[in-house]
């Protein structure tokens, strides 16, 4: 999915033609994205969704002066970890986290949030309990190594790129990433490990 | 909640415990790890369609025109530049406010210059000296050939030149009988004598005979008609008797009187045959000079004849003492008598 941003045409290219349908179906495809993005930041869901016009609103803007160079991908996470940037720092204070509990800012728990396909309620719940397992755990992180690990890890961007938007050195980007990686296969693994116990209990009571 | 625990164990695909334990490595655990976390975010994104509709909607509200920049010349330039104004315009309200504060301004600028520059200014007040124009030389507007006066009709003026001057020599006689300096003794004014005097019965044949007559005419003030006789006009005295004839016969018209007849033909005879001697020459100067006043066509004697410049009055001590001189060159007798009497 991540190389499909790459992918000809580049939709800002194509808005500087006056061509605007590769850039709304970029829209199409990456909403969900960049809202699982924010989310791992720490946003609850309607910053995220706020931060994500945000970064589709400046995509546009800046369509003027887009120098295409193969790296549309970079591009639009660079615009979106800006954005993130900027609303922390007009907000004053760090990102809200989501604690262990999984609560939101409105009190609803973050599977609550997750809206489920009315044909298919089953597997919309394991996939997001799953999916909140891992972001729960990353929330454990610190932020430069939550940030690291989703260009890396999610987006698969390259060291190189993470380093460069992050302005910091590419050992500094490989030592954060392998500490994220260890540090969420350690929550997850004994998280895991009391799943199976306390599903081992309950075959046992059934 | 356990049977999604199952399914999780049991799932090959995605699972935490399948993924630890097929994973060779940390990175391939990543890899499964962000697989995952896509995978969440595809179907979270296409469980809520309504958010791409809303994000599309404001992403197109953001979106140019089409064909606005297509154009690759300056249109496509200014469209550029008019949308990002109009974005830039519409979400900062200061800029607003500069925009509107400059298009006023621009507005303004014609209307002040049109003022200045083109509305007609009043005149302004100047203050300046003039010199007056040179005067012109005096006398530049008078004409170069002056003007004749008529000359003032003189006519009718004779008469009264000859009347005043008959009024002033009575006015002298008067004064000469009251001063006493009339020779020849006569009866005084208003006297009986005096008014009682021969008409042509006494013709005066001597000097003092007319000198009295004279002054009694001047007492009475009025004239005395007479005559000379013949016989007086003989002899070396004739000149002198005709001279005090003349003069009085001049005081009668003087007193309102008439020319007698013989008044002109002794005024020729004595313009002819003066009296000898400077005091004779005097006496008949006065006497013609008197004559001419009186209007008498009579020729008054020059300055070198003995005319005077003044005018002299008909009977004073210079006429008196011209008439003794006279009568003692002509050898009269009794000549000091002339003036016996005299008051």
């Amino acid at each position: 999915m991540n190389d499909s941003w790459d992918a000809p045409p580049d939709p800002l290219e194509s808005l500087q033609g006056g061509d605007r349908g590769p850039f709304e179906a970029f829209v199409s495809q990456a909403a969900g994205d960049l809202l699982g993005f924010f989310r791992r930041l720490g946003a609850a869901r309607p910053d995220a969704e706020d931060l994500i016009q945000e970064v589709f609103l400046k995509m546009v803007r800046s369509s003027s002066h887009y120098q295409p160079q193969g790296r549309f991908r970079a591009f639009v996470l660079r615009t979106a970890r800006n954005a993130w940037v900027d609303r922390a720092r007009r907000a004053g204070v760090r990102p809200r986290l989501v604690d262990a509990g999984g609560e939101g800012i409105d009190g609803e728990s973050l599977l609550s949030q997750i809206a489920l396909a009315p044909d298919e309620p089953g597997r919309e719940l394991e996939s997001g309990e799953e999916r909140a397992r891992i972001e729960q755990a990353l929330q454990g992180l610190g932020e430069n190594h939550r940030l690291v690990f989703e260009l890396g890890v999610v987006r698969e961007l390259p060291y190189a790129q993470i380093a460069d938007m992050l302005e910091v050195p590419v050992g500094t980007v490989k030592s954060r990433m392998f500490h994220a990686v260890r540090k969420l296969r350690e929550v997850l693994e004994s998280g895991a490990a009391e799943d199976v116990t306390a599903g081992a209990k309950g075959g046992e009571k059934r | 909640m356990s049977d999604s625990k199952d399914r999780m164990h049991g799932d090959a695909d995605g699972s935490l415990d399948s993924l630890r334990r097929e994973s060779g490595g940390e990175a391939e655990f990543a890899r499964q790890l962000g697989a995952t976390l896509r995978e969440g975010d595809r179907q979270a994104m296409a469980a809520d369609p309504r958010l791409v509709e809303r994000l599309l909607r404001a992403t197109r509200g953001a979106l140019p025109r089409e064909g606005a920049d297509q154009d690759p010349g300056w249109r496509g330039d200014l469209g550029l530049i008019r949308g990002y104004l109009g974005e830039r315009l519409a979400h900062s309200p200061l800029l607003r406010l500069a925009a509107a504060s400059l298009l006023v301004h621009l507005i303004a600028v014609p209307a002040v210059l049109a003022y200045v520059y083109l509305e007609k200014r009043a005149p302004e007040v100047m203050l300046g000296f003039e010199s007056p124009p040179d005067p012109e030389p005096f006398g530049a507007d008078l004409p170069a050939e002056p003007e004749v006066l008529e000359a003032l009709d003189l006519d009718g003026v004779e008469p009264l030149a000859a009347a005043n001057a008959m009024a002033w020599d009575r006015a002298q006689l008067a004064a000469a009988l009251e001063s006493g300096q009339v020779p020849g003794a006569g009866p005084a004014p208003g006297s009986p004598e005096a008014e009682s005097a021969e008409v042509g019965e006494s013709l005066p044949r001597t000097l003092p005979a007319w000198l009295e007559l004279r002054a009694r005419q001047i007492a009475r003030g009025a004239p005395i008609p007479c005559r000379i006789p013949e016989v007086a006009l003989e002899g070396p005295a004739a000149d002198l008797l005709r001279l005090a004839a003349i003069e009085t016969w001049l005081d009668g018209m003087a007193l309102g009187g008439a020319a007698p007849a013989g008044l002109e033909p002794a005024l020729r005879s004595l313009a002819e045959s003066p009296p000898a001697g400077s005091g004779g020459q005097r006496l008949t100067a006065r006497a013609l000079a008197r004559a001419a006043a009186y209007g008498l066509p009579v020729e008054p004697l020059s300055a070198g004849q003995g005319a005077e410049d003044r005018r002299l009055g008909p009977l004073d001590a210079d006429w008196a003492s011209d008439l003794r001189a006279a009568a003692e060159a002509a050898g009269l007798p009794g000549a000091q008598g002339l003036w016996e009497g005299q008051r």
